[in-house]
C-alpha cells in the first residue's frame, strides 16, 4: 500500500524553476530517505508535501489525501520544520503544550514531563529555549514530530545532526513510538 | 489612561460630547480609541504575521494548522486583548456612572475590530516587519486625521474615503456602526486570500 505518491511535483520561483518534475512513492512502513546535493530542491519539495509552500505544478496524495485536501494531510503527518528560530520566550515545556494543542493532543503535564526527559532535557523543561544549546532545541523539536502522527512523518535537514551526536538516544525514542508510525 | 481621560473630559463637556454620547466618560473613551486606536492596534501588532514568516516560526503552524485557522487565529488574539481592556474600562466607568453602556462598548469594539483586521492584512500586504513599524506609526497617525477630515469634508474623494474607513459610521451611530464590523471581515477575508497563495 502506498502511503506517499508524488506524481511530477515542480516548484517555479519567477522563471525559474527549482523542482522540475520529482516523482516517487513510499509504501506503508517503509524508511524512505530523500537524498540529493545541495540545490537539488530537497527542502522545496518537502516543504510542498507538507504544506510551507505551494506546488507550482504536478500533485500528491499522502494517506490517500490529495495536495488539494492538505489541511487533511496535515493532520495525518508529523513535521519537523528546517526552520532557523524558535519561540525564544517560551520554555521547553510551555512549547510541548502549545504545540500539542495545535494537534488537538490531550497531554497531561507529567506526559509532556516523561517525554522530555526521553529526549534527554529533564531539568531544563523551565529554561527558555533561546537560551538552549543548538543540540537541545533539536531534542525537544522531535517531540512534535511523533504526536498525532498517525500515517507519516517528515523530518528535514538538520536532524541527522541530533541522531549523529545522540544515536542511542533517538533509538529509544523510536522505540517508543506507537505501533502504528 | 482611559479613567484619566474619562476625569478630564467629564469636567471639560463641550469638548466631546455629542447626541449619541450617553456620558463624558464614554465620550472620553471612545474620542481616545478613535484618535489613537489606530496606533494602538497597530503600534502593538503590526508584525502578527510577516515577523512569524520572517523568522520561520511560521512554519511550525503552518505545519499542524489550516492557514484559515491561523489568520483567525491572529486576529481573535488581538481583538480579545483590546476587547478584555476596553471592557476593563467599561467596568470601572460603569461603577463611576452607575451605568451599563452596551451600545457604547459595541461600537467601540466594531472599529477595534476594523483595526486588527486592517492591521493583520498590512502585515500580510508588506513582508518586512522593520517597513511595518513604519507604516504602523505614520498610518497610525494618519488614518484618524483623514477619517475625520473625510467627514467634514465635501470633497469628492473624501466622499470615498469616508465609506473605507469606520468614523462616518462611528459618528453616525446607530445601526451604522455594524459597518466598520462587515468591513473588518472584508479585510480579514482578502487576508486569508492572500494567505492561502503564499509561500512560507
Amino acid at each position: 500500500m502506498k502511503i506517499i505518491e508524488v506524481n511530477n511535483l515542480k516548484k517555479k520561483f519567477k522563471d525559474h524553476y527549482v523542482v522540475k518534475g520529482v516523482t516517487f512513492d513510499v509504501t506503508k512502513g517503509e524508511i524512505f530517505g530523500f537524498l540529493g546535493k545541495n540545490g537539488a530542491g530537497k527542502t522545496t519539495t518537502m516543504n510542498m508535501l507538507t504544506g510551507i509552500i505551494l506546488p507550482s505544478e504536478g500533485s500528491f496524495t499522502i494517506g490517500g489525501k490529495t495536495n488539494q485536501e492538505i489541511d487533511q494531510i496535515k493532520r495525518i503527518i508529523g513535521v519537523m520544520p528546517d526552520a532557523a528560530n524558535y519561540y525564544y520566550d517560551f520554555t521547553a515545556i510551555e512549547h510541548l503544550i502549545f504545540f500539542s494543542k495545535l494537534k488537538n493532543l490531550k497531554m497531561k503535564k507529567s506526559d509532556l514531563l516523561d517525554i522530555l526527559e526521553r529526549v534527554g532535557l529533564k531539568g531544563h523543561e523551565k529554561k527558555k529555549v533561546g537560551s538552549y544549546s543548538f543540540g537541545m532545541k533539536k531534542s525537544w523539536e522531535l517531540p512534535r514530530l511523533f504526536w498525532g502522527s498517525r500515517k507519516s512523518f517528515f523530518w528535514m535537514s538538520l536532524l541527522p545532526v541530533w541522531i549523529r551526536s545522540q544515536p542511542l538516544k533517538f533509538s529509544n525514542l523510536l522505540k517508543s513510538c506507537p505501533k502504528k508510525a | 489612561m482611559c479613567f484619566a481621560a474619562s476625569k478630564f473630559f467629564s469636567n471639560n463637556l463641550d469638548i466631546l460630547q455629542t447626541d449619541h454620547a450617553e456620558s463624558a466618560y464614554v465620550s472620553s473613551i471612545r474620542a481616545l480609541v478613535m484618535f489613537l486606536g489606530f496606533l494602538f492596534v497597530m503600534s502593538l501588532s503590526h508584525d502578527a504575521i510577516n515577523r512569524e514568516v520572517e523568522n520561520q516560526t511560521i512554519r511550525f503552524l503552518v505545519t499542524k494548522s489550516a492557514r484559515s485557522s491561523i489568520v483567525i487565529g491572529k486576529f481573535l488574539g488581538i481583538f480579545l486583548f483590546w476587547l478584555i481592556c476596553i471592557l476593563c474600562s467599561f467596568i470601572v466607568i460603569g461603577l463611576f456612572a452607575k451605568q451599563i453602556f452596551v451600545f457604547d462598548f459595541l461600537q467601540i469594539m466594531c472599529f477595534i475590530a476594523y483595526a486588527v483586521s486592517l492591521t493583520i492584512l498590512i502585515s500580510l500586504v508588506i513582508k518586512k516587519p522593520s517597513h511595518t513599524t513604519f507604516a504602523s506609526i505614520l498610518l497610525g497617525i494618519a488614518l484618524p486625521v483623514v477619517g475625520l477630515w473625510s467627514v467634514i469634508s465635501t470633497k469628492f474623494i473624501s466622499e470615498i474615503i469616508k465609506y473605507i474607513l469606520p468614523y462616518y459610521y462611528i459618528v453616525k451611530g446607530g445601526y451604522y456602526i455594524i459597518f466598520p464590523f462587515f468591513l473588518s471581515i472584508l479585510m480579514l477575508l482578502t487576508a486569508l486570500a492572500i494567505f492561502q497563495r503564499r509561500d512560507l
